[in-house]
């Protein structure tokens, strides 16, 4: 019982220093290394542990996609991204809007990350969707709900650092957030759809410069290129994730190279950038592991699964009551630090009910995403009023709709199991 | 010179000191992340091309990351780019906020020291007595980074308590509209 | 005395009976290991029956605890704190997890040394294996208390047939980092791939490797089956699992609670034992039944591999090792277990 409320203690303790701003990486290590002391263990494992978390070939992959999104931005693939959905999507009723959202599918498939999308897209989409009149704040919130699409359809560094820290497959995770991705995707134009109707927002007319389709085919063909050959030379067997990831940094290098888009000092920041989140995100998941070991060595994964067991809640009972405690912690942590912290545990408890490990960590994922557009502190939120000149609290209500229809989807991701699970067992990834 | 003057020119030659060793880490880290990506992408085209891969391949790719990653723990905090959280703390009159920061940086000051001590430990004791299995060198050359990591950590809260000390401004939250700024957030995704 | 097969004489000595207990501290001590909690997975069985020897005779003042899944580190990780003292216990840890500590566990990679499991363990048990791990203590501060077999020998899996010499050409086939395992397959003309074990499955079933090896019970707990149609038995390497404990915490320990701890890890490597025996026959049964093929080579395609095999790969080991009579030394000690072996048979 003492255990108990020493891991309490020290798990309020985490919480105001993170609120109190001290750095999430050194919450988690100064945490863990009172409890260390506390409990009378040798300091060495928080050398040796630390060590352990960041020493892993497959998280290399974390790197990799970032540094691969950065570089497609600079080569100016998301432009021809852009310009695609436009012309495509862009024909129908709120075109520039179902275009904003096709945009952030397609750009998914390059990028693991939300912000990167928010700072390509809302750029772009939010002045000229209220050019063509579209309500400001309506476009800014079609940007931000948008972006929770990122970082569900792969590659996507959250189901990385998933993988990675619950031994569970990455390629079978990759391929299991497919269909909730593409899901939510189509949700978000079904809504935007009916928006439009109502709200009579105009078609996209293309202009004839942008009219010229053997360029618009070309460059379309290029842009694609880029997550087929993550997602076929994952499922083809030509490479692993974490090659995947590098052979795309490699192709936008090449492509770079080519197009003549691409300068050293591009190249440079596009490294800096990769680098400097990684090395957050690394020090998080080294850090984390003393706490991780501290659990382990005071047993406390039998005693939590004891717990569960004890509620009797099943499968699904247990699968809605974690759903709605990361909706809830995801408005306020870090998606990265949150599935960092509580995955491992999480993932346990869950297999140990029968769950299958794939279904368990889309839902994880997919549930600490919508803290993206949850305020007070959804990220992109903050980042597309930043990006398009709108206020926070404004767009939060537009996006409400949005966010009703995403509990929607993540409900039928909790409810049908084979939304996640079909198409990793048709590829053989389960 | 008086002593006061003492310890702003001692106070100036630290942050100096500081923005070149930053500067160093920076570079040697982009150059080792250049590597690893040339690398591992050789890794796959000898794989398929000449259906050969060293034995040791995985590791030293795992290894270059461990390196840099805990190279740069500590010019991340020198330049508070670490994920934090700051809606809060901002809401908390200026003097406790200074109070506050310095408390928290003597937390990771300390984290520091433990991590040079015990990482010289680590590295010693487990390293000199056991050879990696892929390179077959002792696991000491990798451990190592552990306490310089410690090292550099103590030495950039220093740099960053100078820092906030001088200028209080520092621990304000830069614009938002800051492209840096919402590539330091780009994790929370 | 003999880890497994001799009799104890210090236990028999002390007992549990004489009421010596009652003046003993109460302790506790944790067990780590790399296997989930499941019954067929043989290091949590070693665990369970350990935990359960020690809590019984003292009635739970000796209290163990399990730490499964690899929640405390990875087998080598689980290993140093065996040894700089964050770790009282460890179950499971194979040569290859050790070899990193002490070189001369390499021997155990001499391909197709032993003809069966009980060969090997009856080697382990007696004068070879007590002098190796004895010097293994004394060079690590690790104490090994127990082993058993890791589900038998390693073979090969593939996603095709392979039924001669020529059939190895040019595959790609995982291998972990070891160098001497890697050299088994260069000689047989194929290409040793390193793959990190979480990326083994998708790989194999991608087709990014040709195959790799493994002991059968660790491929049934990988799914390899699912994956893969053809098991070539070839046995080439000898794996094993073995219990830890550090020396200092050993040495530390009251001399009634040591005997009850070399007492538990007998019996717990006899648990874990029954329960490979027992797993390499179902295990093999249950992949037939999915539909792989378990091919079993001929005399004369075993002798090819060994063949082929058998020198290079031992010239490595005998660079790896401290001192080359430990290789010669094992020769020797097979050859005896042998005829040991064979007239108990008798007898
Ligand atoms: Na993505
Ligand atoms: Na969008």
């Amino acid at each position: 019982m003492s255990e108990l409320l020493l891991l309490a203690a020290l798990l309020i303790f985490l919480m105001s220093m993170i609120f109190l701003r001290l750095e999430i990486a050194f919450a988690i290590g100064i945490t863990g290394v009172i409890w260390v002391l506390i409990a009378g263990e040798p300091l060495t494992v928080v050398a040796s542990r630390s060590f352990s978390g960041m020493n892993s070939f497959t998280l290399l992959a974390i790197p990799f996609f970032i540094l691969a999104g950065e570089l497609m931005n600079k080569v100016g693939i998301s432009d021809t991204l852009i310009k695609i959905a436009n012309m495509s999507l862009g024909r129908m009723r709120g075109g520039l809007a179902q275009a904003n959202i096709g945009s952030s599918m397609l750009f998914a498939g390059i990028s693991g990350s939300a912000i990167a999308d928010v700072a390509a897209l809302g750029t772009v989409f939010v002045p000229r969707m209220s050019e063509e009149g579209f309500d400001r704040d309506f476009a800014a919130a079609v940007t931000a709900a948008s972006s929770v699409i990122g970082p569900i359809i792969p590659p996507s560094n959250n189901l990385i650092v998933y993988g990675a820290v619950t031994g569970v497959s990455i390629g079978g995770l990759f391929a299991g957030a497919i269909i909730p991705g593409i899901l939510l995707g189509v949700t978000l134009m079904v809504m935007v759809y009916i928006f439009s109707y109502w709200e009579e927002y105009p078609k996209y007319k293309p202009t004839t410069e942008e009219e010229n389709y053997p360029k618009l085919v070309g460059e379309g063909v290029v842009a694609i290129t880029m997550p087929v050959i993550i997602i076929y030379g994952i499922i083809g067997g030509f490479f692993t994730v974490t090659e995947a990831a590098a052979v795309a940094c490699a192709y936008a290098i090449l492509l770079g190279i080519f197009l003549q888009t691409l300068s050293i000092s591009d190249l440079y920041s596009a490294l800096y950038d990769s680098l400097d989140i990684t090395a957050q995100i690394f020090t998080m998941i080294g850090f984390s592991l003393i706490l991780a070991w501290m659990l382990a060595r005071r047993n406390f994964p039998t005693i939590f699964g004891q717990f569960i067991q004890d509620l009797g809640v099943g499968q699904v009972g247990f699968l809605l009551l974690i759903a709605t405690l990361l909706l809830f912690i995801g408005t306020w942590l870090s998606i990265t630090a949150t599935i960092i912290m509580l995955a491992p545990t999480l993932d346990q408890l869950a297999t140990a009910l029968g769950i299958h490990e794939l279904q368990f960590g889309v839902i994880m994922v997919l549930a600490l995403g919508y803290g993206l557009i949850t305020p007070p502190l959804g990220v992109s939120l903050f980042a597309v009023s930043s990006v398009g000149d709108v206020k926070v609290w404004p767009v939060a209500k537009r996006v409400i709709p949005f966010y009703i229809c995403f509990l929607i989807v993540l409900l039928l991701v909790i409810l049908i199991p084979e939304l996640t699970l079909y198409l990793p067992r048709s590829w053989g990834l389960a | 010179m008086t002593l006061s003057e003492t310890k702003t020119q001692l106070a100036d030659n630290y942050m100096k000191f500081a923005d070149l060793v930053e500067k160093v880490i920076r570079n040697f880290t982009q150059v080792l992340g250049f590597i690893l990506v040339v690398w591992v992408t050789t890794m796959v085209i000898t794989r398929h091309g000449f259906e050969y891969v060293p034995v040791w391949g995985l590791e030293i790719s795992a290894f270059l990351m461990v390196w840099i990653v805990f190279l740069l723990i500590g010019p991340l905090v020198y330049t508070d780019n670490h994920l934090q959280i700051k809606v809060f703390f901002n809401k908390i009159p200026m003097p406790f906020q200074y109070y506050f920061r310095m408390i928290q940086l003597s937390g990771i000051f300390v984290l520091g020291a433990i991590l040079l001590e015990y990482g010289v430990g680590y590295a010693v004791n487990s390293g000199l007595n056991s050879v990696s299995p892929g390179l077959g060198i002792y696991l000491f050359w990798a451990y190592l980074v552990i306490p310089i990591s410690g090292c550099l950590i103590m030495f950039f809260t220093v740099a960053r308590a100078i820092a906030i000390t001088r200028d209080k401004t520092e621990m304000e939250p830069k614009e938002f509209a800051d492209d840096s700024e919402l590539n330091r957030l780009e994790d929370n995704v | 005395t003999d880890l497994i097969a001799g009799e104890d004489d210090e236990a028999g000595e002390t007992g549990l009976d004489g009421g010596t207990l009652d003046e003993l501290p109460e302790i506790s001590a944790t067990i780590g290991y790399d296997a989930a909690e499941s019954r067929t997975a043989e290091s949590h069985v070693a665990a369970v029956a350990f935990q359960e020897y020690v809590e019984d005779a003292t009635d739970g003042q000796f209290d163990i605890e399990l730490a499964s899944g690899g929640s405390l580190g990875s087998d080598s990780e689980m290993a140093e704190q065996i040894q700089d003292g964050t770790l009282e216990l460890q179950s499971g840890a194979s040569e290859g997890h050790l070899g990193p500590f002490y070189p001369n566990f390499n021997v155990y990679a001499i391909p197709f040394i032993f003809e069966s499991v009980e060969l090997a363990t009856h080697v382990l048990d007696h004068e070879y294996g007590e002098r190796l791990f004895e010097d293994f203590r004394e060079s690590t501060g690790m104490r090994i208390i127990g082993h058993w077999d890791n589900g038998g020998f390693r073979s090969f899996s593939f996603n095709q047939e392979v039924t001669s010499m020529e059939d190895f050409e040019g595959l790609d086939i995982r291998m972990q980092e070891i160098e001497s395992h890697n050299e088994l397959v260069r000689q047989l003309g194929a290409n040793p791939t390193p793959i990190d074990w979480g990326e083994t499955y998708t790989a194999l079933d991608q087709g990014v490797v040709d195959g790799h090896d493994n002991a059968i019970p660790t491929m049934l707990m990988g799914d390899i089956h699912e994956v893969q149609e053809f098991i070539l038995m070839s046995q080439h390497f000898y794996s094993a699992g073995h219990m830890l404990c550090g020396d200092d915490w050993y040495q530390d320990l009251e001399p009634l609670y040591q005997s009850l701890v070399r007492e538990a890890s007998t019996f717990a490597s006899l648990e874990a034992r029954r329960q490979t025996a027992a797993i390499r026959e179902t295990g093999r049964e249950y992949m037939e039944e999915q539909g792989v093929e378990v091919y079993d080579p001929s005399e004369e395609f075993l002798e090819e591999l060994r063949n082929a095999t058998q020198d290079p790969v031992e010239d490595i080991i005998r660079e790896e090792v401290e001192d080359e009579s430990w290789v010669d030394d094992l020769y020797d000690a097979v050859e005896e277990s042998r005829v040991q072996l064979a007239e108990e048979e008798l007898s």
